[in-house]
């Protein structure tokens, strides 16, 4: 293996499953997006696509999420009650209720590749 | 396509009767509730805005913690039976297991999962952390869901189609 490879590989190997999936949807290729799984799939939306900020420190972001939504992008489901899902765009990944049947996208929060949310679990804390 | 259970209904309804006095429209929205795309139609902006912000105090003995509950979380919690204390005893566990842990607090996304008591479901909450100040910090939820996300499948995947 390219020595630059091993090391991009050991490095990944330490970071948290958050991090881990930053890098992992950036490498799939559109071929392997087509064929994923339930839990990951692309999604591509027309021009009635509606797009919403549920927070008013998301708005600036809503352009950027539309034109991945319209370009076809990677997805993750995260909860399917509630309809939340990542979507990971080229330079921002987006956390979003997505309704296929509605063509609506409301934005909760977002972040940059290289900072996604912090995982903490609290089982057995007091 | 999904639909929401009539519990959650009934306590969506109570509420939004307190925020709502037009009938007619408390009726519709019943209507679109009970229908097969009630939970898709809970998600939409105009539902959403029923429920209004909150901003509650954590007072810890380093710095006072501002957490807004947003509406979109405040929707969630009125439709799953989650009540404000039980977001207060997550964020405060969170809070105290991170000084515990030595883990820095940083302005971000933060993903919680835990219990609000001993008894309590599991439950994930999703925060943002926004400002980290020595007398005042400040987060707001995003959301708050019972169990948690669906994790499996996330790293796992299969680059080779």
């Amino acid at each position: 293996m390219n020595n630059s490879v091993s090391k991009f590989v050991e490095t990944v190997r330490h970071f948290s499953s958050a991090e881990q999936r930053e890098v992992l949807a950036r490498l799939w290729t559109e071929q392997a997006g087509r064929n994923a799984n339930e839990t990951w799939k692309t999604v591509k939306f027309g021009e009635n696509l509606r797009v919403t900020a549920y927070e008013p420190a998301q708005e600036p972001y809503l352009e950027e999420l539309r034109e991945a939504l319209q370009n076809g992008v990677l997805a993750r489901l995260e909860n399917q009650e509630e309809g939340t899902f990542e979507i990971y765009a080229a330079n921002r990944t987006f956390y979003v209720t997505l309704t296929v049947e509605r063509e609506f996208a409301g934005l909760l929060s977002s972040w940059l590749p290289e900072n996604p949310p912090r995982e903490i679990n609290l089982e057995g804390a007091r | 396509m999904s639909v929401l259970a009539d519990a959650e209904i009934r306590r969506l309804m109570k509420f939004l009767r307190g925020q709502i006095a037009d009938t007619e429209k408390l009726a519709f929205i019943e209507d679109e509730l009970r229908g097969e795309f009630g939970a898709e139609y809970l998600r939409e902006s105009e539902m959403v805005s029923y429920f209004p912000n909150k901003t509650i105090e954590v007072s810890m003995p380093e710095t006072i913690w501002k957490l807004r509950i947003i509406s979109y979380t405040r929707m969630r919690m009125t439709q799953r039976g989650i009540s404000d204390e039980e977001i207060i005893r997550l964020f405060e566990k969170f809070l105290r297991f991170c000084a515990d842990e030595n883990q820095i607090i940083t302005v971000g996304a933060y993903t919680i999962f835990g219990k609000a008591s001993p008894r309590s479901l599991p439950l994930t909450l999703r925060i943002d952390v926004d400002e980290i100040d020595e007398n005042e910090s400040q987060a707001h939820t995003i959301t708050i869901f019972v169990g948690r996300g669906d994790a499996r499948q996330t790293v796992e995947i299969n680059l080779i189609s």
